[in-house]
């Protein structure tokens, strides 16, 4: 496996001002754990931001001004871990700060991942999807810059110490990133549905990242992003 | 703060004695994942797999194959890694039910992992996939894996609970491509208790909105009370089961985005031990320069 660079942000703590929303509890657990996890394997972890440390300008491509800083942070890593509160308008998904800088609130509208370094992203967030049909998932396209596949939950998912340790150690050893995420994040008792979308030049290339994708793609980029393939487990009422 | 939202009535709790269960110590070695990846007819020797041990987790892997077992919990994933929720191009597209649960009722059975007269009704979740390109065209949403889970229900009530829970997944061939098992071993029953020395549904209430107190919620919104055993999750060491109150609740900012979480607490008025797991500890950094 080459050398993966990771980063990690999360938002727990946020203050009576204007960009208050609901504290959460382990919004940096899970990230911390993560970013954790990767680095006792070896891989560096370039930077670890929490509360008002993570800024929505880590996220804004530099393309869209106002400081977008994203090259230099959620961009300039390969595995990039994510947790916040999240919402979704099922056509951009939109993460709030505790601190602003330049914004309380990011949008993907603004997201260009890819762009540099980065293969693998993971928004432990609720609403990385509101729902599964076409449009809600091409909303993913216009973020998708090189990226090989984003992570998320489709609607709101519970906040848990859970997965973050037991999905760095599957990929770790050698589980593929989507089937890894897909499994370990699901919880049938929470509600938690977990879903990757791959993309590729064409439907065999998004559906060969979303079988057999592991770490050691690194190096596999796409040349262009004409496809997604997207998996997701969800309770089942029959 | 606002006061909880709670537009449902109270949860019943049945007039009956409860027991408190002692679980059983967990001391699994590197052997035990061994003997445990027999039971799934692999060989089970380093000669032809490999161990890899963390902190909390030994792992087997043999040929496409992976046992996962959790050292605090007890809990133990088996992967068929070359078929689980991998998308063959096939499809179940008329899912059988009953022959679903007939495979999975004979695997429940034949290899003892749990006993089948301690589980509840059958539920089920499924693996989706679906394709869709820029010129907006899509393939067929298709189901690739279906899992059929088994509840555990102690004394007649439910455990409601990440634990107390097996998984047996299957593909569109039918074949068992994946058992998951959170299901802890009872010791002893600890102690038994009546109706009377359990709180009422208000008690979890009122916990609650003490526990939300400190958060920047405009309003906080309770759909259910639940009364159940509580078994804990994956990554979690527990000591006793008893009966516990599951509040699933939701937060709503004022940009309107809504968060949601679990609250569990005893029921006991004498409860054993801590049920809801411990905040971690919070990491403070030094402002961020740039």
């Amino acid at each position: 496996m080459g050398v993966i660079t990771v980063g990690v942000e999360g938002v727990n703590d946020f203050h009576n001002d204007a960009c208050a929303e609901p504290n959460r509890t382990y919004n940096i657990y899970r990230p911390a754990v993560f970013a954790q996890t990767m680095q006792n394997y070896g891989l560096p972890v370039l930077f670890q931001w929490f509360d008002d440390n993570a800024w929505e300008t880590d996220f804004r491509d530099p393309s869209f001004g106002n400081g977008g800083d994203s090259h230099n942070w959620s961009d300039n890593v390969n595995f990039y871990y994510y947790a916040d509160h999240g919402g979704n308008n099922n056509t951009n998904m939109s993460i709030a700060f505790s601190f602003s800088h330049n914004q309380c609130q990011g949008n993907s509208s603004t997201w260009r991942f890819g762009s540099t370094n980065l293969k693998w992203l993971v928004f432990d967030c609720c609403n990385f999807v509101s729902g599964t049909n076409n449009n809600q998932l091409a909303s993913w396209f216009q973020s998708a810059n090189g990226v090989h596949i984003l992570m998320g939950f489709i609607g709101e998912s519970v906040d848990t110490d859970g997965y973050a340790a037991d999905f760095a150690s599957d990929i770790l050893n050698g589980s593929t990133v989507a089937g890894a995420w897909v499994n370990d994040a699901y919880s049938w008792w929470d509600n938690d549905f977990p879903i990757a979308i791959a993309f590729g030049a064409d439907g065999n290339e998004s559906q060969s990242r979303l079988n057999n994708e592991t770490l050691e793609y690194l190096f596999f980029d796409q040349i262009s992003v004409g496809s997604l393939s997207a998996k997701w487990q969800v309770n089942w009422e029959i | 703060m606002p006061k909880i939202e709670y537009a449902t009535s109270d949860v019943i709790i049945p007039n009956k004695e409860f027991r408190i269960f002692r679980l059983a110590p967990l001391n699994i070695t590197s052997n035990d994942v061994l003997e445990l990846s027999k039971k799934f007819t692999l060989k089970g020797t380093l000669d032809v797999g490999r161990i890899s041990i963390t902190e909390n987790i030994i792992q087997y892997f043999e040929s496409g194959y992976q046992i996962k077992h959790c050292l605090k919990s007890g809990a133990f994933r088996f992967r068929n890694t070359v078929k689980s929720k991998i998308d063959s191009g096939k499809s179940i597209i008329e899912f059988d039910k009953q022959n679903a649960i007939k495979i999975a009722g004979n695997f429940i059975n034949a290899s003892k992992h749990i006993p089948i007269d301690e589980t509840g009704e059958i539920k089920f979740n499924k693996t989706v996939t679906k394709q869709i390109l820029t010129d907006g065209t899509s393939a067929e949403e298709r189901i690739i894996e279906v899992g059929i889970i088994f509840p555990r229900v102690i004394d007649e009530i439910p455990v409601d609970s990440p634990g107390g829970k097996a998984f047996v997944y299957i593909n569109h061939d039918y074949e068992i491509t994946g058992f998951d098992c959170y299901w802890r071993q009872i010791q002893s029953t600890e102690a038994t208790v009546s109706a009377s020395e359990i709180h009422p549904p208000s008690f979890a209430l009122e916990r609650l909105q003490s526990h939300v107190e400190y958060s920047f919620a405009t309003k906080i919104e309770v759909k259910e009370i639940r009364f159940g055993y509580f078994e804990d999750g994956w990554g979690h060491t527990q000591e006793f089961v008893q009966p516990a109150y599951i509040i699933p609740y939701t937060l709503f900012s004022r940009a309107g985005i809504k968060s949601t979480a679990m609250f569990v607490i005893s029921a006991l008025k004498k409860p054993y031990g801590e049920i809801m797991q411990r905040p971690p500890e919070k990491i403070i950094q030094y402002p961020r320069q740039k």
